[in-house]
This record gives C-alpha cells, sequence and structure tokens, in this order.
C-alpha cells in the first residue's frame, strides 16, 4: 500500500494538489486495514533517511512512531471499525432482502 | 563539593543533593539515600521533580523523579522518590550529569539503562516470545532461529515488565547482527508495544546487518507504559538456503 510523507515525514492518505509528498510503500503492512486518521496521525523515516526533533535527536529509517497519543489513534480506529461493521451488517441484510425478492420472483 | 536544597513534595520532606567534581570525590560512605550529581561545572539550584523546572537558570540541577528507579529514596513524612536521571541547565538545554544514590552500603549510579552488556538494571530479564533460542551471556543478550531451507525464519524477545516511558522522548537499543542469508527482506526491529505479543506501536528498523547499530525510536507521544522488545525476520530464501538470524543485544536505555 502506497502512503505519502510531507517534509516533516508525517504519514498521509493521499497525495496533495500540488504533488510534492513523497510516496512511501508500506510493504511490512503497518497501516493494513487501519483509517486516515491513525495513519496520518504517524511518522515515517523512510529506510536510508534521516529525521531531526526540535530537540536536535537524529532518527534514521526505517522508523514508524506515533507523533500523536496512541491510546487516541488506537480509540480513533475502533470507532472507525465499528462504522465498517455496521456498513456491512445493512449491505448484508440488504443483500439478503435482496435475494428473497429475487427468490418469490422466481 | 556544593549542596543543593531540594523540595520534591512542595515543602517540608527536603532533599539535599551533593555536587561533586569528579566520581573520586565520592566519600566512602554517606547516609541512605544521600543523593550525588557529578560535575566540575557551577551549580545553581536544585530542584527534584517530575517535569523539568519551566524558567530555569544556568547551572540549574534537576534530578528527574518518576517511573523505576533503582536506587529510590525514602524521605521523612513517608516520601518515597525515585530518581531516574539528573541534569544540568547549561543555559539553552539540560545536560545529562551522572548521578549516583547511597543505598547504606553503596554508591549506585541512577541510570535510565535498561540493559548494559550483560547486567540487567531497569528491568529483571527478557522473554522470548517467539523463535528457537534466547540465551543470556556474559555480556550479551543472544538471539538465534534456526529456520531451515525454505522456511521463514523470525524471533522475538521482550522485556518481562512494561516500563513507564512518560517524559521519556527516545530509546534506543544497540545490537550486532549476522544472518546467514543476504538475500533482501531480512531486518531487526527495536519494537515499543502495548504487550508483548506483537501489538506494536512503534518501531525503529534496520535492514542491513553488521555490528555496532543503534536503532533510536522516537517515544515522545507516548505516555505510561508500553513493552519493549526485538524482532528478527528473515523471508523464506530458496530452497537451498537458510535464512537463519543471530542477534546480540549490547544495550538498550532511555533518553530525556
Amino acid at each position: 500500500m502506497l502512503y505519502y510523507l510531507d517534509d516533516q515525514r508525517m504519514a498521509h492518505v493521499r497525495q496533495n494538489e500540488a504533488g510534492t509528498l513523497a510516496p512511501w510503500g508500506d510493504t511490512a503492512g503497518f497501516f493494513a486495514g487501519k483509517c486516515q486518521a491513525f495513519v496520518e496521525g504517524y511518522r515515517v523515516v523512510p529506510d536510508g533517511q534521516t529525521w531531526t526533533r526540535e530537540d536536535g535527536a537524529a532518527f534514521s529509517g526505517l522508523m514508524i512512531a506515533p507523533a500523536a497519543d496512541p491510546n487516541l489513534l488506537f480509540a480513533g480506529q475502533a470507532e472507525a471499525d465499528g462504522e465498517t461493521i455496521a456498513e456491512l451488517d445493512a449491505a448484508v441484510v440488504e443483500l439478503t432482502y435482496q435475494y428473497i425478492l429475487l427468490e418469490y420472483e422466481v | 563539593m556544593a549542596i543543593l536544597n531540594c523540595f520534591p513534595a512542595g515543602g517540608g520532606a527536603k532533599l539535599n543533593v551533593k555536587a561533586y567534581s569528579a566520581v573520586g570525590g565520592l566519600p566512602a560512605s554517606d547516609k541512605a539515600g544521600a543523593a550525588a550529581v557529578i560535575t566540575a561545572l557551577p551549580v545553581g539550584s536544585g530542584f527534584a521533580s517530575a517535569a523539568a523546572p519551566a524558567s530555569p537558570a544556568s547551572g540549574d540541577v534537576w534530578i528527574w523523579l518518576g517511573g523505576t528507579s533503582l536506587a529510590p529514596i525514602h524521605l521523612s513524612g513517608g516520601v518515597t522518590l525515585h530518581p531516574r536521571a539528573a541534569y544540568r541547565y547549561s543555559g539553552s538545554a539540560w545536560v545529562l550529569l551522572p548521578c549516583y544514590v547511597y543505598t547504606g552500603s553503596a554508591w549506585v549510579e541512577v541510570t535510565l539503562s535498561l540493559y548494559d552488556n550483560g547486567a540487567f538494571i531497569l528491568e529483571p530479564g527478557v522473554e522470548l516470545i517467539l523463535g528457537d533460542t534466547l540465551t543470556l551471556q556474559a555480556v550479551r543478550i543472544y538471539m538465534f532461529d534456526s529456520a531451515g531451507r525454505g522456511e521463514t525464519s523470525f524471533i522475538r524477545v521482550y522485556f518481562a515488565n512494561s516500563i513507564d516511558l512518560t517524559n521519556v522522548t527516545t530509546v534506543k537499543m544497540i545490537l550486532d547482527w549476522a544472518t546467514a542469508n543476504t538475500s533482501s527482506g531480512h531486518y531487526v526491529k527495536l519494537e515499543i508495544g502495548s504487550n508483548k505479543t506483537g501489538t506494536v506501536v512503534a518501531s525503529a528498523q534496520a535492514g542491513t546487518p553488521g555490528t555496532g547499530i543503534t536503532l533510536s525510536v522516537n517515544v515522545s507521544a507516548l505516555d505510561g507504559s508500553y513493552y519493549i522488545g526485538a524482532y528478527v525476520y528473515g523471508p523464506p530464501a530458496g530452497s537451498d538456503s537458510y535464512p537463519s538470524n543471530t542477534v546480540y543485544i549490547q544495550k538498550v536505555y532511555l533518553e530525556k
């Protein structure tokens, strides 16, 4: 899955309009199934690159670390998962209904 | 020798911190709970608190309290302090100082090391979560996975207990790593997890084997307790080669 990084190495799920974000492939699947808010709460320093924190500490890639409280990120992810499950449930109900209608037509 | 008076409970119980110019200046014995910092530079006021003083002056000394300490200090009034590190304000930044506490029988260095060349300091030990072999050698932690031809190699080792990372900004691990197969896709990770079974919150990763590899992960956004460990992965190579990995962990420590 491809994500995009700004100059502070913050992750984004989409390229910006100017096309200035650097693409990064999540080959290990760290963000697999994660919602936009979760992904965009993270900083990713790609392999071979270095990011320097405000206090001067340097971090070499590959580093994946939250830039926000991870408890909040996981709570947001749980909420998004709940919405996805509700949507899937509704879709299953609708498909089941359509199937029953088809059966009656037959 | 200068004496710094600290009032960690906001008054009442007092902690005296003595500043010595060299480790060799420490007296042979002192009162249990006596604290000392080592600096040849002039010192100002002393502070002992969980958060750094907001408006320090150059030379001020801050004893960072919280989490776990090798040498807790019991003050009058039932106050127990857990010194984690000591800093001197240079005028622009807090600079780490060597710090010692007299336990009643010896001076013990206050450190943020979890493990240092054979010594478990802030942690009692490590556990093998995945893989074949975990051996505590004299000066390092030995991890090995003997994956066979065409198999995947993986090994995960974690410190036994969670570590309070509140106010910690960086976790570092120094290790040596060798692999029997140089194909791409191998890596070794420093993991920060909400458990020991793979719910990884933050990680730093190296993909090239070598000696003296330092993995650093930024944990400044993390409050509370997390588990710290190492994970090594080797993808299945061809049916005629072994993806085995050997890792020697030398040091794991926290930075403020």
